[in-house]
């Protein structure tokens, strides 16, 4: 203990005695680690902590219903109450469904997003109020409706300034009156990670929550509730998995034809559903695979600064050796100032990660919504104290070996030598290998780069300078005529509005999901095998597809002549047509939907575009006339003549005019919804291009330092050298082609490593090849010139030797 | 500070000259900027018909280049480069072809009897070998003047004489020596000697 002790007295000593050293090791070590931090703190804040106010997650499943064992899906509430019947494995059973509601009675109506829960939701999840209670049994009964609700903390502050006198108020929902009974508590996410709901009703309440669909509570074909359940002490996942097993057997019997294939699966969870999970995992461990090679390459600088060192140290070490340490004793010492200079760079790490915690927040990738904290906390510390205590041990073995294994006694001896200095091989090969290493993660970066250029150039089939905003009169209460009515006066408000140039109404909007159905030319067979073509479809008003840009190829788009009571028409994209009709004229044609409903008849193709993602492949779509197919909660388009934003306050204004009580949300240029939908895209060419430049940073100064080092060492030579008649470009030229050699070698090795490395991202690419040549080829160039200009310093100093240095002797 | 004051010095093509004198009193600085290696001095100095001060110091460079050949103490040869490889440096400063560079090497090598070693690196040889190639290296080019800088400084006695007698040769050949040493012996290869003290020519 006493001399581990005096080791590190020693080391610190050491340390403050090289203050640019130190500097140079805890700065590098500090990015290295700190990235590596930084994206921890992302997988502990989505995966690892706790959900707030949940007790004992681990013992919480998540319950879906599957189809030929695929999906993760929602069941009816008949089928809920059977399962919490007969389950013995868990100890109770849970619902939940959202849907966004209106809340009035307290400021203006706000649209918020609500939870439809069962009586034991709460329970379950093991959370307890911050005022008033939760529900009671007997409130989620379907023949008993309890206008009772419970608000989120964040709501309560909203709307109620966080009144303490809140339980047993009355607020509107959706326009119907609601007792406040109790308060969740503040940061409560349920089981969905990041996604704070504002309210909570009961069950029972359901017809009035989404008054669109009527009651359907009691029905078994209405699939429309997420479970989870908690595991009775001793249960086990498998036992849970036999259970129900058996209970989706059941469920199939219940109605074998409507229910050929279903099943039931359970899935421990994180705070996501399995499906975004599996995806967040994948994407997260590719951002760790990024920031694991930075570190890497931080390290191989850090041992090549210390093997420099050790070098300018052997006098230093031969004196000790022959004052009778053991080599041993002087590769802990070694040891422990590496381990130091790492625990210095692991505290610089997690100063950057806390700084860079806000920065990773901007970034937008799945789910950082405001509850996510992304600060570190004790977990994170722990991973940075491990991984400065794995680099300290990593980036100082080797140095410190090579430092021992010498024969220090020989040292004393020893004259200096003409060429290249000792432990030049081993410094050469971690240059070799961080440029190598810098090579794939540049070559990853330009690969995203390339894919999100590629996304940005897909021509989506419509216009994105286009405002949308959503509206919903249903849950205002308005029936379909006062609807009907109130939409009909919008839109001929909109018209008249300066800076619309035209204006429309859909029930769906570009990548926000879709409807979809399954339609067949009509007289084409449709058996039960079949089914028909799954089509996504849209109900829009007279000038839709003059707002969106959609060009109707053939035939004609809607007007208002296209009345509910006229026969029913749709506008196909091209892709229907050639798929029910190939070689033939669509227009006149007719087709039916495979559930039922009276044909429809062609009246236009319209060009095809993207619906669901950029990246989709060519989707089946029909429009079908919003007269025909009346909805409440319905999109606004407006083509705007100018800037789409600046068309927002008028747009609010209008229909504040018509009805100051009636919400418009979700307010934003279509432009956005596009970035939006490259989220994922964009974050992994942001990172990794980060990634990939700090790597080349360091990569650089690792390559500066190895030429200027040897450079250095070979002073003598050049001297030497020039008094034998070298001139300026045959010594500049010796020393660039030191740092070019070693910069060739990196690059022939990290394009190997990268060839075999990049084909695991092939999933995550669009339009460019894993090994595409571009990316290579100018990642390629852009090392060899960085390998030029890292070398081109050392090289010109080395220029200016002076020749007398031959002459002196030592 | 001066170094050294007031040289007049004249050496006559063919001539071979010691310079003596003891540690710190000029002499390599003397070879320096005889060899053109060092420009900070005022004065004349004249090589061959080339008046050196009135020259830029890139033509001075080159004129050294052409004419003067360097024998170090240490013999200074690249550790990483073989025999035949520290033998061809100078010509590859001078430009000369691959193939002419390769001619000049075989053929020096054969002069100086080191065949069988020109694969091997320096510290493969012993220090009189070391100085022989060094010798060799200084001589490859053919240049008209040769400096040496305590030529034997490192070598025991045998191998030493071994130098001088080349030395000798050379000069006999056509070569005007002008080399450093301590050596009373060494100096009497020499047609002449040159006391320096602190920077003074004393006789």
């Amino acid at each position: 203990m006493d001399t581990i002790l005096q080791d590190l007295r020693y080391a610190l000593r050491t340390l403050q005695k090289s203050p640019g050293f130190t500097a140079a090791v805890v700065l590098t070590l500090s990015l290295g680690i700190g990235v590596n931090t930084a994206i921890f703190s992302i997988v502990n804040a989505l995966l690892l902590r706790d959900l707030p106010h949940v007790a004992r997650p681990d013992e919480l499943l998540l319950i879906g219903r599957t189809i030929n064992n695929d999906g993760f899906d929602t069941f009816s509430y008949p089928d809920y109450v059977d399962l919490r019947a007969q389950s013995r494995v868990f100890q109770d059973v849970a619902a939940i469904t959202t849907v966004p509601v209106h809340v009035s009675g307290t400021a203006a109506t706000e649209r918020v997003r609500g939870g439809i829960v069962s009586g034991n939701y709460f329970a379950v999840l093991g959370t307890s109020p911050a005022r008033g209670r939760f529900f009671s049994p007997d409130e989620d009964r379907p023949s008993n409706p309890a206008y009772v609700v419970v608000l989120s903390a964040g709501l309560w502050r909203r709307a109620f300034g966080g009144r303490a006198d809140v339980v047993g108020k009355t607020i509107r929902v959706d326009n119907h009156p609601f007792e406040v009974i109790g308060v969740a508590p503040a940061g409560f996410q349920g089981l969905t990670r990041g996604d704070q709901l504002d309210l909570f009703l009961p069950l029972s309440v359901q017809p009035v929550a989404m008054p669109e669909f009527g009651s359907f509570i009691n029905q078994r074909a209405s699939v429309w509730l997420q479970l989870f359940g908690r595991l009775r002490p001793g249960a086990s996942l498998p036992q849970a998995r036999t259970e129900l097993a058996s209970f989706g057997q059941q469920m199939v019997a219940a109605s074998p034809t409507d229910r050929r294939g279903w099943g039931v699966s359970v899935a421990t969870t994180a705070g996501f559903d399995p499906f975004t999970q599996a995806n967040l995992v994948r994407f997260l461990r590719l951002l760790q695979g990024a920031v694991i090679l930075v570190l890497a390459i931080a390290c191989a600088n850090v041992a090549n600064l210390l093997l420099v060192r050790s070098a300018a140290r052997r006098r230093e070490l031969a004196i000790r050796a022959s004052l009778g340490a053991a080599r041993g004793r002087i590769l802990r010492q070694l040891l422990t100032e590496s381990v130091l200079l790492s625990a210095l760079g692991g505290i610089g790490g997690l100063v950057l990660a806390y700084w860079g915690s806000d920065l990773l927040r901007a970034l937008p990738v799945l789910g950082f919504s405001e509850a996510i904290d992304l600060k570190p906390d004790t977990r994170v510390l722990l991973f940075t104290l491990a991984i400065s205590l794995v680099a300290g041990v990593l980036f100082g073995l080797f140095p410190a070996v090579h430092a021992v294994r010498r024969d220090l006694a020989g040292e004393l001896r020893q004259a200096a030598e003409i060429g290249r200095p000792r432990g030049t091989r081993l410094r050469n090969a971690l240059v070799i290998t961080q440029v190598a290493v810098s090579l794939v993660l540049l070559v990853a970066a330009g690969l995203f780069v390339r894919t999100l250029q590629n996304a940005y150039a897909i021509d989506p089939g419509f216009a994105t300078n286009v405002l949308v905003a959503r509206l919903d009169v249903g849950l205002q209460g308005y029936d379909e005529a006062r609807g009907r009515r109130f939409y009909a006066q919008l839109l001929r408000d909109l018209e008249a509005t300066p800076g619309v140039r035209s204006a429309s109404l859909a029930i769906n909007l570009p990548f926000a999901g879709g409807f979809d159905t399954r339609i067949d030319a009509q007289g084409a067979l449709i058996d039960t095998e079949h089914h028909g073509y799954r089509t996504d479809r849209n109900s829009v008003s007279p000038g839709y597809f003059e707002t969106m840009g959609i060009t109707i190829l053939r035939g004609r788009g809607f007007t208002a002549h296209d009345e509910a009571t006229s026969p029913p028409v749709a506008v196909i994209n091209e892709a229907v047509a050639e798929r029910l009709w190939p070689g033939q004229e669509a227009v006149g044609k007719r087709f039916v939907r495979t559930w039922g409903g009276p044909p429809l008849e062609v009246i236009g193709v319209a060009r095809d575009a993207k619906y669901r993602n950029l990246f989709e492949e060519r989707r089946l779509t029909f429009y079908q006339p919003l007269s025909q197919d009346y909805q409440a909660a319905l999109v606004v388009h407006l083509r705007p003549t100018g800037d789409p934003m600046a068309l927002a306050g008028p747009l609010q204004s209008v229909v504040r005019a018509l009805d100051p009580d009636l919400p418009v949300y979700r307010i934003q240029p279509l432009v956005e919804r596009l970035a939006g939908s490259l989220g994922q895209q964009r974050t992994a060419a942001t990172l990794v291009s980060g990634f990939g430049a700090l790597a080349l940073l360091l990569s650089a100064i690792g390559l500066y330092g190895a030429v200027a080092y040897s450079a250095a060492q070979r002073t003598r030579e050049f001297g030497i050298r020039i008094a034998l008649g070298a001139q300026t470009p045959d010594v500049l030229r010796q020393v660039l082609r030191e740092g070019l050699m070693l910069g060739a070698l990196g690059l022939a090795i990290g394009l190997v490593g990268a060839v075999a490395i990049t084909r695991v991202l092939r999933s995550q690419l669009f339009g460019v090849t894993p090994t595409d040549p571009l990316s290579f080829t100018v990642v390629s160039l852009l090392l060899l010139m960085v390998a030029v200009v890292a070398s081109l310093v050392p090289a010109k100093r080395a220029t200016r030797v002076d020749p007398m240095v031959a002459l002196r002797s030592e | 500070m001066f170094v050294l004051r007031r040289i007049s010095l004249d050496v006559a093509k063919g001539d071979f000259v010691t310079i003596m004198g003891p540690s710190g009193a000029g002499k390599s600085t003397l070879l320096a900027v005889l060899g053109m290696l060092d420009g900070d001095w005022t004065g004349e100095y004249r090589l061959l018909e080339h008046a050196v001060h009135k020259m830029k110091h890139k033509d001075r460079i080159a004129l050294g280049k052409q004419y003067v050949g360097f024998v170090f103490q240490q013999y200074h040869l690249i550790d990483d480069l073989t025999v035949a490889e520290n033998l061809a440096m100078p010509l590859s400063y001078r430009d000369v072809k691959a193939d002419d560079r390769e001619a000049a090497v075989a053929d020096t090598l054969d002069r100086f009897g080191m065949v069988a070693k020109k694969n091997l690196y320096p510290r493969q040889l012993s220090g009189g070998q070391q100085q022989l190639v060094a010798v060799a290296r200084a001589v490859i080019h053919r240049p008209s003047l040769l400096l040496a800088d305590e030529p034997t400084g490192n070598l025991h006695s045998s191998q030493g004489k071994d130098i001088m007698q080349l030395f000798r040769e050379l000069n006999a050949a056509g070569t005007t020596i002008v080399q450093v040493t301590h050596s009373e012996d060494n100096a009497k290869y020499g047609k002449r000697v040159i006391q320096l003290r602190d920077g003074w020519v004393v006789n």
